[in-house]
């Protein structure tokens, strides 16, 4: 038995290293439907073998101490394996170099990697470097519109890794190692000011209020497949870093940051909702939806409990497939130049698909049951509850039904009656945003193994 | 699980109507078809099926398991009953009302979904199922309502109903999630055993403003007369059997705990307030559905006043019976509308002696409404009448009672004042109504007279008590006969035509609206001055949702230019975030 659990973690270790190496090849052997492929493959090689590690329920620190093999980075793995198959394949035909975007993808992969499965602080810190420098170059390549959100990706990421690592120099004296462990000692201001530089610096990955204000520039001014990346798995890699460091290292700070998580919660709910209120670009609307769905997100790390991390962890992932789903749509709309809320005039007489698709994933993100979204959220809510929290989530139910406003503006553009004539979506759009329809649905109407599934992840952490 | 099987069909119906579009013919039949079986599995559900309650796990975590259950209890029979005997009714009606093919599909998809979630509502046994269906209810009736969108006033109609609405959802989630977290558990039947604790007097008032908002119960009521900008088998549907009705049915399936929180005196109130508010109103109006609406209106007052006199049985005799004569009330008013060039005024619309039965089954339903014996509202009332005993509130019970035969009657003599020397257009126009609009309203005429009898051998508690009390039902019916009389006085009898020649002063006083509520005014005295303060005040309320929601979209713009694209305003912010988090740090 041992022996198969160890050979998984080897192919796992091998799986990850050789996609980077052959996403790095793609630019030199340039045959696109090859690459696709490839990486695809081994993207779900990779899911299928985490979610192996995962329900084998594997404990092990593997590859010199570089490696952390446990439910919660297993889930991780997996999860952002299955995002970045779907960006992938969205990216296959409207990225302008696919050969640069596939290699700069390997690099993000392997941050995320890193981070999930993070055994030490420097790893945080270099996978999220990792993840958000190519991700800026990701939206470089893709032509000269791009550049002013590229650049201030860029400059802004750099500041924000910056301060995390400013962080990790804070808390060198209590642990030499600084490996991934709670720390028992510690005392004095440096800690404090290293738990506040943590928030501050993964707060800005993770789009919360006031760090996040980059956020509409550059999810808008990027091509609309790397935006579902930033806002499907990027952002979530950051969540993913402060459920480490704040659950496993910071963890004597609790109370602390707990009270400050409410706030930030609820200034990053009402920010990201109201400002959507008033957006007439889809894309820009979407990104403040972003916004406010990251408020809800931190919900679970004010309630500051397993019950809270679980019910994050089942947001992040329902936020992922919704989010990916939604602008995979959007993308392949703004190459037909729908871009407005008034372009989506008669949407549903375009495209039935997308129409319903757009529908079902604002509903989900709304908190319409039986979807995902509102599993998510109802999960969420009844974690502030069970902590007493009354009031964060009476601020996050406000918050639901404003955002039924901006949504049902979209909604209604789509479903009013203008004869138009019909469009036809690609394979690519169409499979992907299929992909997110079902989970959407199906963890909907039965979210209980995925329930059972972020339980154990989040008791792992 | 065998009750769940009776929406199945309205929600097949539903998923076949959007993608067949180009056959709404099909469409629409299909759609009546499953209402059919509907009805008949809800027979079938409703003489087989015991008194149950079945649950199955739907997802569950930290040790709260998350239950779709249903019950089929009698109070859920009896509602299941009542929106499976309408549902039928109104897809025949709006088979000939719907005219316009293009709108048919996605008519009979909203139409069918309504249904399916009142029925979904109607069988729930716990909080999360019921919640689906209400939120459903809520999303389904702002489509139905702003269904014309390209009307004038129909979006605004919509969004005031959804603002409402949506109050009352985000007060029924909160209640949802407190008594989820206090007690572990969703389902009624095991909160009523629990001990009552502080949170759960939270969660019952909370509950209770969610019922108001969606049973239009003041202040919450002025979304009601508004939702008739949606098409008139709508509103037929909408005041009789669904929507309207799931906030007074949540409160008496909930009602053992409102008595042991003591919370009946607030439900009584309320319910008097609105019904006085829904007379009045009712007397005034000229917009030929909105004075239905009020009507509803005071009838749902009168339920609630019913529960907060601690009778279940009163309120539910009332709500069942409600159910026919205001869908047959409706259904006569989208046929008179239908004839007479959709005007909505009553003083512009003409009745015709070209359909006689027709007109026959609208007086049965007024009579109805007026609460004469025998028809069948008359024991709804009288059952209200009876359960109060306290002299004040039986007054005023009495004094709606006589306003809603007067405004009933007014609402019918009008139209139908100089119906015989009206122009043959007219007449035509009401031959050439197709004739499936008639049949339901001949069927409900017939159920209006039944009624009473069906409730009286429904099973289970809710019969229990029911005895007719000599004196108030004597009383009762004097009072309606009185108000029929003038009504019939003032607004039939060739009244108008003599008095515009000779008295123009009086000719004024009676049929100018605003005269008219100076007379109101003089007659019902301290009534309807209380009503003109609370009408002002729900004015200011309508005006501060709005305020709201304005203030909101500016102060977006306003947040907007902080997001102006400056990345060193960007940078600054990060700066200005640090410190807040430090300043959150000390204050924590």
């Amino acid at each position: 038995m041992q022996q198969y659990i160890s050979m998984d973690e080897y192919a796992l270790c091998i799986m990850i290293l050789l996609f980077i190496f052959v996403n790095a090849l793609s630019i030199f052997h340039k045959r696109k439907k090859a690459q696709l492929i490839i990486s695809t493959t081994f993207l779900a090689v990779i899911t299928v073998l985490a979610i192996v590690l995962l329900e084998s329920n594997t404990y092990d620190i593997f590859a010199a101490n570089l490696l952390n093999i446990y439910p919660f980075s297993m889930f991780f793995v997996a999860l952002f394996s299955v995002g970045l198959i779907m960006v992938n394949i969205i990216s296959y035909r409207y990225s302008k170099d696919y050969f640069a975007f596939s290699l700069l993808l390997g690099f993000v992969a392997f941050g995320m990697y890193s981070v999930a499965m993070a055994y030490s602080l420097i790893e945080i810190v270099l996978g999220i470097e990792l993840v958000s420098l190519p991700t800026a170059f990701m939206i470089m390549v893709n032509g000269k519109e791009n550049i002013e959100a590229a650049v201030k990706l860029f400059i802004l990421s750099a500041i924000g890794i910056t301060v995390l690592a400013f962080a990790l120099v804070l808390l060198f004296p209590f642990d030499p190692q600084l490996s991934l462990t709670s720390i028992s000692s510690m005392t004095g201001y440096l800690p404090v000011l290293a738990l506040l530089l943590v928030i501050a610096g993964l707060a800005f990955e993770a789009s919360i209020f006031p760090f996040n204000l980059w956020v509409p520039d550059v999810y808008s001014g990027a091509p609309a497949n790397i935006t579902a990346m930033l806002a499907g798995i990027n952002k979530k890699v950051a969540f993913v870093a402060l459920f480490e460091i704040l659950f496993i290292t910071m963890i004597p700070f609790s109370a602390a940051f707990s009270s400050m998580f409410q706030v930030l919660a609820v200034f990053t709910m009402f920010f990201g909702n109201i400002v959507a209120l008033v957006q007439d670009n889809v894309k820009r609307l979407f990104a403040y939806s972003s916004i406010s769905q990251a408020g809800y997100i931190a919900i679970g790390i004010a309630a500051a409990t397993a019950y809270g991390v679980e019910s994050s962890i089942f947001q992040i992932a329902a936020h992922l497939f919704m989010i990916i789903g939604t602008f995979a749509i959007i993308l392949w709309l703004e190459t037909k130049n729908i871009k407005t809320v008034q372009d989506y005039l008669g949407l549903s007489s375009r495209n039935r698909f997308a129409a319903f698709a757009l529908t079902i994933f604002m509903l989900s993100m709304i908190g319409v049951p039986p979807l995902m979204g509102f599993v998510g959220k109802f999960l969420l809510f009844t974690s502030a509850i069970n902590q007493g929290l009354l009031y964060l989530t009476l601020i996050a139910i406000i918050n639901s039904f404003i955002s039924i406003y901006y949504y049902a503006r979209v909604m209604m553009s789509i479903y009013s009656k203008r004869p138009h004539e019909k469009v036809s979506m690609d394979w690519s759009i169409a499979t992907v945003s299929l992909i997110s329809l079902i989970v959407v649905i199906l963890f909907g109407l039965y979210p209980q193994p995925f329930i059972s599934i972020a339980s154990t992840v989040s008791m792992s952490l | 699980m065998f009750a769940l099987l009776v929406i199945v069909p309205l929600l097949a119906a539903a998923l076949l109507a959007l993608p067949l579009k180009r056959f709404p013919n099909i469409v629409k039949y299909i759609a009546f078809a499953a209402s059919l079986v509907s009805l008949l599995l809800a027979y079938l559900v409703f003489s087989y099926g015991p008194f149950t309650t079945q649950s199955f796990n739907w997802f569950s975590a930290n040790g709260i398991s998350f239950n779709i259950s249903i019950a089929t209890l009698p109070l859920n029979m009896l509602l299941l009953m009542v929106v499976s005997l309408i549902t039928p009714l109104v897809f025949l009606y709006s088979l000939g009302f719907m005219e316009v093919p293009s709108e048919q599909p996605r008519f009979f998809f909203e139409m069918s979904i309504f249904a399916a979630s009142m029925m979904l509502f109607a069988i729930s046994a716990n909080f999360i199922t019921m919640f689906i269906a209400w939120e459903m209810l809520g999303i389904t009736s702002y489509l139905l309502i702003g269904f014309w969108y390209h009307k004038e006033h129909a979006p605004t109609a919509a969004r005031k109903a959804i603002t409402t609405i949506l109050i009352g959802d985000i007060f029924m989630l909160a209640a949802i999630l407190i008594i989820g977290t206090t007690y572990g558990t969703f389902g009624f039947s095991a909160i009523m055993g629990s001990p009552s604790s502080p949170a759960l007097y939270v969660a019952l008032s909370f509950i209770l403003i969610a019922a108001f908002t969606k049973s239009a119960q003041f202040p919450f009521h002025e979304w009601l007369s508004d939702a008739m900008e949606g098409p008139t088998p709508v509103s037929a549907f909408l005041h009789s059997s669904t929507m309207v009705k799931a906030g007074v049915f949540l409160i008496a399936v909930l009602f053992p705990l409102y008595v042991k929180a003591d919370m009946l005196g607030i439900i009584l109130v309320i319910g008097l307030v609105s019904a006085i508010l829904g007379a009045t109103n009712a007397l005034t109006e000229r917009h030929i559905k909105k004075i239905l609406a009020y009507s509803t209106i005071e009838d749902l007052g009168l339920m609630f006043v019913a529960l907060g006199l601690g009778s279940v049985m009163a309120a539910m005799m009332l709500f069942f019976v409600q159910a026919f004569y205001k869908a047959l009330l409706f259904m006569g008013a989208g046929y008179i509308m239908k004839a007479n060039d959709e005007k909505e005024d009553i003083y512009s619309t003409y009745g015709s002696s070209t359909r006689k039965l027709v007109f026959l089954s609208i007086v049965i339903a007024a009579v109805s409404l007026a609460g004469l014996f025998p028809m069948s509202g008359f024991f709804g009332k009288d059952a209200v009448n009876s359960v109060a005993s306290n002299m004040v509130v039986y007054s005023m019970l009495l004094l709606i009672g006589f306003a809603s035969s007067i405004y009933i009657f007014r609402w019918l003599f009008i139209p139908l004042r100089k119906s015989y020397e009206s122009g043959t257009e007219i007449n035509i126009n009401y031959k050439s109504t197709p004739r499936s609009m008639l049949i339901p309203m001949f069927i409900l005429a017939a159920l209006v007279f039944v009624a009473d009898y069906a409730y009286l051998k429904l099973p289970g508690f809710l019969n229990g008590s029911y005895s007719i009390a000599l004196l108030s039902a004597v009383v009762g019916n004097v009072i309606a006969v009185i108000g029929i009389i003038v009504a019939y006085r003032v607004y039939m009898k060739g009244f108008r035509a003599k008095l515009s020649s000779t008295n123009k002063m009086l000719f004024n006083v009676l049929y100018s609206s605003r005269a008219v509520n100076a007379v109101y005014l003089y007659i019902v005295g301290v009534t309807m001055a209380f009503a003109r303060a609370v009408s002002a005040f729900d004015f200011s309320f309508d005006k501060s949702i709005y305020g709201l929601a304005r203030s909101v979209i500016t102060s977006g713009n306003g947040l907007r230019k902080i997001v102006n694209g400056q990345t060193n305003s960007y940078v600054f912010a990060f700066v200005l975030g640090i410190m807040f988090l430090i300043v959150l740090y000390v204050l924590a």
